[in-house]
């Protein structure tokens, strides 16, 4: 069974963004287990989302064949996803990362007021940015419902791909 | 140097090799890395990185937009494009030059003309270079059957806008041509977006010659001399070397004398290479393709003729004067390199994953190009090369040892490689002996299957 570290990342995200709790996936020889909660894997909240990634996935297989299984086993090499990262109080951030490499702006233009400042309300299709490549623009969707807690991205400035733009604590009890 | 600033639009070894290129000319360099890439070794070696996009390479390094604005939005003056991936798309070029950015190779309008194939084959036949017998374009079944019975079978079908094996076929007999020419245009037409296709004889006994060029924008081109790539598989090359030593040496004086002509005919500028087949038994020589970009193999030119054939693309590409006349470029002994590849032969089905050890060999006589380091993880989403062996001597049976001796000392684990399998290939009787052709391979692959049975 061949898995990329993409499509890993991907059954996270798809965690992340529903109600379960704990996946267990098994495909042939390979299992894929993922939990939100701190189970044998404990989380305790402190290196990078990258880092955390790997804490809190265990990705097993049977398959003697090494290449297969260091494959999945390393998803260091891509880009940081966006797990629920702790924040003051408990509640669990979500990090919105940059889709493309461009220019980030806060706002719709110089004199405009910012699309949201730390404290404001978002829903899932609010735009919390926009990112400019070669004079060609794309809003930044929230997509989540919450509260803004932190802007990382300055305004003006260079944005790679995967890079954390706006820090969001989700809206409790979203059912 | 005009340059300050260039940024490398490639990954894996040749992005580590321009950037190398790079420092010795005192131009600051940067790269552009996919989400896979975030850990490769280009990025300790440039000043700056940038991720621009997901592991996949339509939306990386593929990515024109990206590209060209993150050259834009670093304060790069230049974009290399190695070799591969958008190296010789003149949209690039052109998406490069609009935005202020000299792209490092030929203009758009001379990579066009040298990138289709037919006007290629056109440009040749007007200057009087011989092109394999065969036709233009062929778009009827009758037509492709009258143009091969007279060339003779077996003939090669081959895509007008093709390149690296695809889209060619060889047609042994008139009953397959009809089925054979539907699969080959629609199989060019899905990977070159061009079903176009046209037929020439193939050639049974023949070795695949190629001329380094290389020329400035001030109307000067010289020729780094030739390299043999004649050991093949499936068109890949395998192992390439430089000079050709398998040729009288009238026929390899003709062969340079022809890709010099072509190249001022085409107005080419920067780093090229025109291909030719040979036909041995009939001691003729037939024009293929130009290459317009940096190839794989040109650091056995770069060992035999000591000119760094990067850092001249991007001095050249700035505007200089290429400063190197015709009769300073002199060979000195003889150079092969070996592809290290992440593949399990005899399928050569890529073989992913972590290196576990990494331990390149070093000696005076050896050159290695690799972006390998122990732990790195390969990628599944890009090439399989690993390294270059470059074997450097007094002459070809020196070359051979000196490359045999590096392979000996190449420690590899974690990923399947062809390391064993390019061993196998230097211990032939025929591979010593020079006595090969471009289907000598795949008997050698039999031979060594049945070996590690």
């Amino acid at each position: 069974m061949e898995i990329t570290s993409e499509e890993i990342l991907a059954v996270l995200r798809v965690l992340r963004e529903s109600d379960v709790e704990v996946l267990d996936i098994r495909l042939g020889e390979l299992e894929l287990h993922a939990s939100k909660v701190a189970d044998d894997h404990h989380l305790n909240g402190t290196g990078t989302s990258a880092t955390r990634a790997v804490e809190n996935t265990r990705v097993g297989t049977r398959e003697r064949d090494a290449a297969t299984r260091q494959l999945v086993e390393v998803p260091e090499n891509t880009a940081p996803v966006a797990l629920p990262a702790p924040a003051e109080g408990g509640a669990e951030l979500v990090e919105i990362s940059a889709p493309i490499l461009g220019i980030y702006y806060t706002a719709s233009g110089p004199d405009a007021a910012p699309y949201v400042t730390v404290g404001s309300t978002v829903q899932d299709d609010t735009t919390v940015g926009l990112i400019e490549v070669m004079k060609s623009f794309s809003p930044v969707l929230a997509g989540v419902r919450g509260t803004v807690r932190d802007i990382l991205a300055k305004n003006g400035e260079l944005v790679e791909y995967g890079e954390t733009l706006v820090l969001i604590e989700p809206e409790q009890g979203r059912q | 140097m005009a340059f300050k600033r260039v940024l490398i639009a490639n990954r894996g070894e040749i992005a580590v090799r321009v950037a190398r290129a790079c420092a010795a000319l005192g131009v600051q360099s940067v790269a552009v890395v996919s989400s896979a890439d975030r850990g490769s070794l280009v990025t300790q070696v440039v000043d700056e990185v940038l991720c621009i996009g997901p592991a996949p390479s339509r939306d990386s390094y593929l990515n024109i937009s990206a590209l060209v604005a993150a050259a834009s939005y670093t304060g790069s003056d230049a974009v290399h494009p190695g070799y591969g991936f958008l190296a010789e798309e003149p949209s690039f070029v052109e998406a490069c030059t609009d935005a202020g950015l000299t792209f490092i190779g030929p203009p758009a309008s001379v990579m066009r003309q040298v990138g289709n194939k037919l006007a290629a084959r056109a440009l040749a036949q007007e200057l009087g270079v011989p092109v394999a017998p065969g036709s233009v374009a062929v778009r009827t079944g009758a037509t492709a059957s009258r143009i091969a019975a007279e060339v003779g079978y077996p003939v090669l079908i081959k895509a007008a806008s093709g390149g690296g094996g695809r889209g060619m076929r060889v047609v042994h007999s008139s009953a397959q041509l009809g089925p054979e020419l539907q699969t080959a245009s629609a199989e060019a037409l899905s990977a070159f977006g061009d079903g176009t296709v046209y037929l020439e004889r193939y050639i049974e006994h023949a070795r695949h010659v190629e001329v380094q060029l290389l020329g400035d924008g001030h109307g000067h081109l010289v020729h780094l001399w030739d390299r043999d790539c004649s050991i093949q598989r499936r068109y890949q090359k395998i192992v390439e070397e430089a000079p050709v030593t398998a040729l009288p040496d009238h026929l390899r004086e003709e062969i340079l004398s022809a890709a010099v002509r072509l190249g001022r005919a085409a107005g080419y500028q920067n780093a090229g290479t025109v291909e030719f087949i040979v036909d041995m038994e009939r001691e003729a020589y037939y024009f293929l393709e130009i290459n317009a970009r940096v190839q794989v193999e040109h650091p056995v030119t770069e060992a035999v003729t000591g000119v760094d054939i990067v850092a001249n693309q991007i001095r050249v590409a700035s505007g200089e004067e290429l400063g190197i006349s015709q009769d300073e470029v002199q060979v000195d002994g003889h150079a092969i390199e070996a592809r290290i590849n992440a593949e399990r032969v005899p399928g050569f089905s890529p073989s992913p994953g972590r290196l576990t050890r990494w331990e390149p060999p070093a000696s005076e006589r050896l050159r290695v190009d690799t972006h390998c380091f122990p732990g790195y993880l390969v990628p599944p989403y890009y090439d399989s090369l690993l390294a270059k062996v470059i074997g450097h001597d007094t002459d070809r049976p020196h070359a051979i040892a000196a490359l045999d001796a590096g392979l000996a000392n190449l420690v590899v684990a974690g990923v399947e490689t062809t390391l064993p399998f390019m061993r196998h290939i230097l211990g032939q009787r025929g591979f010593r002996e020079n006595a090969f052709n471009t289907a000598w391979l795949p008997h050698v692959i039999e031979d060594f299957s049945e070996k590690i049975r």
